[in-house]
Parts: structure tokens; C-alpha cells; sequence
């Protein structure tokens, strides 16, 4: 696939302990075979607990780059929280984006000793979609808890991203690359994450 | 056989170890270099090599020890982040003067910005300071390939040399293509020298000037260290401006100039900036009307340039001298450059109206806290509780997160928690008031750099409560095991030193364990503490709250899970919020009360306790 774009800037954000880093690796792992050079900046640290993290993956077909994305250089944006994916878009967006949001907020501290409001959910999708060129959501965590665990909420969300067809993600590449990454035991769970993101997530 | 494989930063730098033939590898974890070795061990597991690898007790320690098996004539590496690096200054400064047989590696990560540190500071400094070579990758890929290059000139000029890579490079993923990695056959021997290997001043005054004679021919080398050190000066052609950049900033200005394609602008790639390349700098200063310096995180190169009309960077603030150089910040310092110069500017991306929307809409903050379950928070509660007028002097780790509850009112370095504990005891002493004092040190940072202050406390007769928060893992920078545990980095047995055992032999003779899921016994035990502080025969205290952290140790750390709900006695007085801060405890605005996020609820069942109307209850 060659893109409009090179690099095709991709940015996967959320909260820490969500997996984020672990989706940016998958997805990672999915494109590598196909031939592209993948190169991953992640922002983590003392963020991993319950801070804000955010994978950069640039995707060419000929060099590697920088590990971080310049602002306003996203192509495509996949948060696993929706304020997270409002922040990132307010830096990193440009008006022809495309995002998918996971509909599910985790509250911040702040906001759950009642000090500030978390922004109306609806209102965040609003101006989400007043930042991209279009915007995919659906709440993956509902399908995630469904399954018996939150965590599998980045993996309902690589399937969705593999509806968006702007990356070559395809249900036998994702089995490839969760192989060796996460635990064999769970490698059913992880397909049935994805079969039923693909299967769940909207354009809106 | 070949692969293809995408690498961690940190694991690229591991790859470039091991095709080095590295022999022994040694760290002590720290962000953003902890990945380091778990990689080496990752490597050496899947290519059956017999590397010797440890997770030291320090940094100062892991240096010692991968200098000795260089001084036996092996190649040997110590791995740390930067700050860590302060704390092997000590050897570092001396094994310059000495140097090697094999080749010796220091890997010291920098963390600009800082993300997880308590300074930004730039290890390619204390490379000048120590008057050891130092090189700066912009990329994994270089960081691997330039291990080997370190390796090759530390053997043949018998120096130590620095690998620094920062943070993007470290927290960077690339894809590799690697294979065919073999052990290095080099025995250990050791010829007796004692005028160099046991040097006394005199015969010290001999090796400085031995030092900066490998220190001039080293410099040369830089000159033409292609592809570490380059310019794409065209032959003869004079430029307004050119950009000198090295490491990370270097891969940033490279990408925004070719995006951008400014071919008028040419760059002085400066990733081997120490010993200074004086000759490759003149060429393109001589080129060039006004040179743009770039670097992180201080004045190393610009430094070294000497000429303040020529050189824009942070002395002439056209750099900033604080953060991280993001391609932002890269951007809109060229960008502000180019106009201060009458230059054509880059191009504007008229992304305004975005950044202004999201800045109006003012999100909520995130910031780090302690996780649903955490043993700390239960330890925090019960000590603010039992003293809660006392100075809370702490160290780093996750429970320096403790601060978020009002249990943490000092951070300063590793194993300062004890040591300002007993500073702040005799000032208070002295003046003849009774200050209580709570000090708290995690497991991991107490073997690192407790025991020094615990003995000088306990010698010089100071007085305060230390409670060593044992989780048995370093938590922070990603479950490395402890001497607590007698796990070593391979996996491998090693014999398990217990806290108890370590605090005794400190001289402390107040020793007990408790489990802090038990707010009442930790509490109790705290006023037992306070009474043993206070008695003229007593001393210092010392509190074990022992139990395993929730994410290393999921099943183990919480075995009788307990449902909990809050019921219709909630008040809405905040106290949970304020006391306990637990991610699963939030004002539901609907219920017009606090209610449990049951997705985030880790089932430990310690706040069915704190609630001060008894509205937490087990469902």
C-alpha cells in the first residue's frame, strides 16, 4: 500500500494501564511484514500511572524518521480515551485526520474528588468531529468488560482500526503479530477482541 | 540467519552490546535505561550465549564491577540513567585517569524534558568533566552501531568511553535486521601494576597526562568520524546559516529541513562531540556567516565553539535552556532564527484555530497516582493518620506518588528520605523542639542507598520512624527484581537478603513487619514506634509495611478479593478523596455521591475502613 503521505503518521493515545503501548507494538508487528519501516516514539514514565501516554508510529515505505511526530502532523488518530484523543487532536490534528474513539472516559483524579467536570462525553465527540476529516467510535471497553476484562480494550480497538482500511491490518497479520507479544493462553481472547471491534465500531 | 525486528530503543542498544561481544553486563534500572538489560538477558536467552549479566545493588556498584572484568581484559558494559551516573561519579572520575584492558561502556540515558527524573541534566558533560570520550546517537539504529565503534576505541586507547543516548532514542521502536550473534572467547587475567591499577598521586599526576594525550588523538579521530560526524558543505560556497546539531536533535532538524527542502541551510552533524572535532567545527564555522548550535540538554557544543558573535544558541538565547527539544520547540527556534536573519521562514501549517479550540475547552489535567490497590496508599493513610503533624521525608519510586495524599513533603534523591529524616531531627534537636518526623524508602532504593544513612542515623543517635515500603519489586521502572527476593537479572536463584536482616545490621534495634492492608495494626504498630522514638533509650524505628505490589504480582497481591459499594450514608466530604485517592472511587454526579468504577476496582477492600460514615461497605 503506499500512502498520500510519507510518513503516514499514526498516534495511538489513552490513559496509563490501558495497553497502549502494547497496541502501538501490535500494530507495529502487523505492518512490519508488509515491508513498510516502522518507527515507534512512546511517551512513558511516571505517566504509566493513570497519566496520560501516547505512542507515535510512523509508517514509510522507504525511511526511518524522527520518533516523534511534529504538531499538526497526524494522519490518523486511535485514543483509547476520548479526552485524550480531543487533547492529542488539539495537538497533533490537522483537518484531514481521521480518528477513532473509544466512547468511554476514565475519570482524572480531579475530576473524580468532584474539583473540575469531566466535559459531557457527547461534546467531546462534537468537537472531535469538528477536528477531523471523520471520525469512528464506538465503546470498546463495553466490549472489553463483556468479555470478562477491560484490558482487552486495545485489542477491540486494533480490530476497529482494521475496519477504517487505511492500514493494511488484517485478522491473520494480527494473530502473527499478538504470537510471541502476549501470553499464549489468551491468544483466543485477544481474536475474539478483535473480531468483535471489527465487527462493533460506527462512522458517526 | 537473519531477522527482521522491531527494537525497543534500549534493545538496540542490548543487540549492539552483544555484537560487540560484551562479556558482562551490569545496571541498576532506571527510566528511561531500564529496558536495557532485560534485553541483553531477552538476547542471550534466544542466541544461547554465556554473557554474565547482573542487576547491581547501585550504579556505583555496577560500574566497579563491569570495570573489573574490563581491567581483566574483557569487554564490559554498566548501564544507568543519567542521574545514576552521579551516583558512579566517584569511579568514573578515576577509572578516566586508569583506564582499561578490554573495552569498558558506560551507558547513562538522559532524560530531557525531564519525564522521569529530578534534573535534566547532560551526561555528555560529566563525559568533559571525567575527560572521557562520549558519543550521541539520533537514532536506535546509531546507538547500536556506535556500542561497537565504543568498544573498539576504549580498547585501543585503554579509555573509558560514554554512550548517551536520551530518552527518544531509548523509548524508540525501529525495525532491525539482526542475527548471528556468538560469544567472545576473551579470558580474564590480570597482570599485577600497582602504579597504575593502585595509583598514588604521584604516578595519578603521570596518567592525567597520559589521559589527555589519548584524549588529543581521540579528537582527531572525531574529525572524520563518518557517519557520527559530517557537514554537507558544498565546496568553496559561503551560507548565511548553518545548523550544528547532535544526537536526537540532530534526526529532528535533519527531517523539518528536508521536509521543508531548505538545501540552502547546510548541517554539521555532531554526534561524537567529545573530544571536541576543533578542526571539522572551523571548516563549517569558516563557512558559514552565523552557525545555529542545537543540542540536548545543555552547552557542550556551543561551548567548545568560542566565538559568541557567530554562534546562536543558549548563551545568545535563541535555544531553550530548559525541556526537551520536541520538533516543536526544533521548529519554531529555526523558524525565529530565519526571520531574526531576514531569511525566508519555514512554512506555516495554519493549525492555530485547532491548538486555540482544544486550549479554550481547558481538559482536565491527568496526572499520575498510585494504582487501584496499591499497598503504598494504604501506608500513606495509615501514617498521615497516626502522625499526621509529622514532616514526611521520602524518596523515589512510585511511592513518591504519596505526595498526591499528602504523605511526601521531600524528594530530593535516592536514599535522602533517611538521610533528611536525621538532618531535619538534629536541627530540630538543637533548638530543643520536638518535631515528629516519618520517613519512607521503597524496598529497591533502600539496598540501592539506605543502609549508609541508617547506620550514620543510628551512630549519630537521631530520632524518627522509618517505614521501608516493601513491595518486593522496583515498581517504578518496571518489576526488576530486589536482593529481597534472591531473583537475579536471568532468572537464575540468588541468595535473598531480607530487609530485616540488612536493617539490623544498621544497628537499629526497633524492627517490625506489618502488613499495611491492615490500617489498624499499621496504625498501632506506628504509635509503638513513636513511643520507642521518644524513650531515652530508644532510637530509630523501623517499620517494614510489607506487601507485593498489585501489578507484579496480581493473583498473589490481593488473594481475598472483596466487592465494595458505597452506600446512601455517603456525605460527600471528600475525605476518601482527599485521604485515600483511589482511581475507583468517584463522585458520581448522578447519584449526587461518591460510588466505586468497578472496571478500575481492585477488590483489596482496604478503603472499608477509612470512610469516617461507614458508607464504604462490602457488597
Amino acid at each position: 500500500m503506499v500512502f498520500q503521505k510519507d510518513p503516514f503518521n499514526v498516534i495511538i493515545g489513552g490513559v496509563g494501564g490501558q495497553g497502549n503501548v502494547i497496541a502501538s507494538q501490535v500494530l507495529g508487528r502487523i505492518l512490519l511484514p508488509k515491508g513498510y519501516v516502522i518507527t515507534i516514539g512512546e511517551t512513558y514514565g511516571a505517566s504509566q500511572r493513570g497519566g496520560a501516554v501516547m505512542s507515535h508510529l510512523r509508517i514509510s515505505a522507504k525511511d526511518q524518521f524522527s520518533p516523534l511526530i511534529p504538531e499538526g502532523q497526524c494522519d490518523l488518530l486511535m485514543a483509547l480515551e476520548p479526552v485524550e484523543g480531543l487533547r492529542i487532536l488539539g495537538q497533533y490534528g490537522n483537518p484531514s485526520v481521521v480518528s477513532l474513539i473509544n466512547t468511554r472516559p476514565i475519570h482524572p483524579i480531579e475530576i473524580i474528588s468532584g474539583q473540575t467536570p469531566y466535559p459531557d462525553v457527547s461534546e467531546v465527540l462534537r468537537r472531535i468531529g469538528e477536528l477531523s476529516k471523520g471520525v469512528w467510535a464506538f465503546n470498546a471497553t463495553e466490549i472489553a468488560l463483556e468479555m470478562g476484562d477491560p484490558i482487552f480494550s486495545n485489542m477491540v480497538m486494533l480490530g476497529a482500526l482494521s475496519m477504517l482500511d487505511m492500514l493494511q491490518i488484517d485478522r491473520q497479520g494480527f494473530e502473527q503479530a499478538i504470537g510471541g507479544l502476549l501470553s499464549s493462553g489468551r491468544l483466543a481472547q485477544n481474536l475474539e477482541a478483535f473480531d468483535r471491534g471489527k465487527m462493533a465500531v460506527e462512522k458517526i | 540467519m537473519t531477522q527482521k525486528e522491531i527494537f525497543l530503543g534500549n534493545g538496540a542498544i542490548a543487540l549492539g552490546l552483544l555484537e560487540a561481544g560484551c562479556q558482562v553486563v551490569t545496571s541498576y534500572p532506571g527510566t528511561p535505561s531500564s529496558e536495557i538489560l532485560p534485553e541483553v538477558v531477552r538476547l542471550i536467552k534466544s542466541a544461547g550465549l554465556n554473557t554474565y549479566v547482573e542487576w547491581s545493588t547501585n550504579e556505583k556498584v555496577a560500574f566497579d564491577n563491569a570495570f573489573a572484568a574490563a581491567v581483566s581484559g574483557k569487554r564490559a558494559a554498566c548501564c544507568m540513567k543519567q542521574v545514576g551516573l552521579n551516583v558512579a561519579a566517584d569511579s568514573l572520575m578515576s577509572a578516566a585517569y586508569i583506564g582499561n584492558m578490554g573495552g569498558f561502556v558506560i551507558i547513562s540515558c538522559d532524560d530531557p524534558g525531564p519525564h522521569s527524573s529530578q534534573t535534566e541534566q547532560d551526561t555528555r558533560l560529566m563525559a568533559r568533566f571525567a575527560k572521557v570520550p562520549v558519543l550521541d546517537p539520533s537514532s536506535p539504529e546509531e546507538a547500536r552501531q556506535m556500542v561497537a565503534v565504543a568498544f573498539d576505541l576504549s580498547e585501543e586507547f585503554q579509555v573509558p568511553v560514554i554512550l548517551r543516548p536520551a530518552i527518544r532514542v531509548c523509548h524508540a521502536r525501529e525495525s532491525l535486521t539482526w542475527g548471528g550473534l556468538k560469544n567472545n572467547e576473551q579470558k580474564a587475567s590480570f597482570e599485577r601494576n600497582p602504579g597504575r591499577w593502585a595509583a598514588t598521586p604521584r604516578f595519578r599526576f603521570i596518567l592525567h597526562g597520559e589521559l589527555n594525550g589519548k584524549l588529543k588523538e581521540i579528537g582527531r579521530r572525531f574529525e572524520k568520524l563518518d557517519p557520527f560526524n559530517f557537514h554537507d558543505l558544498k565546496p568553496g560556497e559561503k551560507y548565511p546559516l548553518g545548523i550544528l546539531a547532535g544526537g536526537v536533535p540532530y534526526s529532528v532538524v535533519r527531517d523539518i529541513l528536508s521536509d521543508e527542502d531548505r538545501k540552502d541551510i547546510p548541517v554539521l552533524k555532531m554526534c561524537a562531540p567529545h573530544p571536541f572535532p576543533e578542526g571539522l567545527a572551523k571548516e563549517f564555522m569558516s563557512a558559514c556567516e552565523k552557525v545555529l548550535v542545537i543540542e540536548e540538554t545543555d552547552t557542550v557544543i556551543e561551548y567548545f565553539l568560542r566565538d559568541s558573535e557567530k554562534v546562536l544558541g543558549r548563551f545568545s538565547d535563541h535555544v531553550p535552556s530548559e525541556g526537551e527539544l520536541v520538533p516543536e520547540v526544533v521548529y519554531g527556534l529555526i523558524n525565529k532564527t530565519l526571520e531574526g536573519l531576514q531569511m525566508k521562514g519555514l512554512s506555516s501549517d495554519g493549525r492555530q484555530s485547532a491548538v486555540e479550540l482544544v486550549k479554550g475547552l481547558e481538559l482536565p489535567i491527568r496526572k499520575p497516582t498510585l494504582c487501584p490497590g496499591c499497598p503504598h496508599r494504604a501506608s500513606f493513610f495509615a501514617i498521615r493518620k497516626a502522625r499526621p503533624k509529622a514532616i514526611f521525608t521520602s524518596d523515589i519510586g512510585c511511592y513518591t506518588l504519596g505526595i498526591n495524599l499528602g504523605g511526601v513533603d521531600t524528594c530530593l534523591d535516592m536514599g535522602a528520605g533517611i538521610t533528611m529524616a536525621s538532618g531535619f531531627y538534629h536541627s530540630f534537636a538543637q533548638d530543643q523542639v520536638d518535631q515528629p518526623i516519618v520517613a519512607t524508602i521503597g524496598d529497591s532504593t533502600f539496598y540501592h542507598s539506605g543502609t549508609a544513612g541508617l547506620l550514620n542515623a543510628v551512630y549519630n543517635d537521631s530520632r524518627f520512624i522509618l517505614v521501608i515500603l516493601d513491595n518486593q519489586t522496583t515498581a517504578m521502572t518496571g518489576m526488576q527484581p530486589t536482593p529481597g527476593l534472591g531473583i537475579r537479572a536471568d532468572g537464575t536463584k540468588g541468595k535473598m537478603i531480607p530487609l530485616e536482616r540488612v536493617v539490623a545490621g544498621c544497628g537499629v534495634d526497633f524492627i517490625e513487619v506489618v502488613d499495611p492492608y491492615d490500617l489498624e495494626a499499621m496504625n498501632k504498630l506506628i504509635k509503638k514506634a513513636v513511643e520507642y522514638t521518644n524513650d531515652p533509650a530508644g532510637g530509630v524505628a523501623v517499620i517494614i509495611a510489607r506487601h507485593p505490589c498489585v501489578i507484579a504480582y496480581r493473583e498473589e497481591a490481593i488473594p481475598q478479593k472483596k466487592k465494595v459499594v458505597v452506600t446512601e450514608d455517603c456525605v460527600e466530604c471528600n475525605f476518601c478523596h482527599d485521604r485515600f485517592e483511589c482511581p475507583a472511587l468517584y463522585k458520581d454526579t448522578d447519584l449526587g455521591r461518591t460510588a466505586v468504577d468497578q472496571t478500575l476496582c481492585a477488590q483489596c477492600g482496604v478503603c472499608l475502613d477509612i470512610c469516617p460514615k461507614g458508607a464504604i461497605i462490602e457488597a
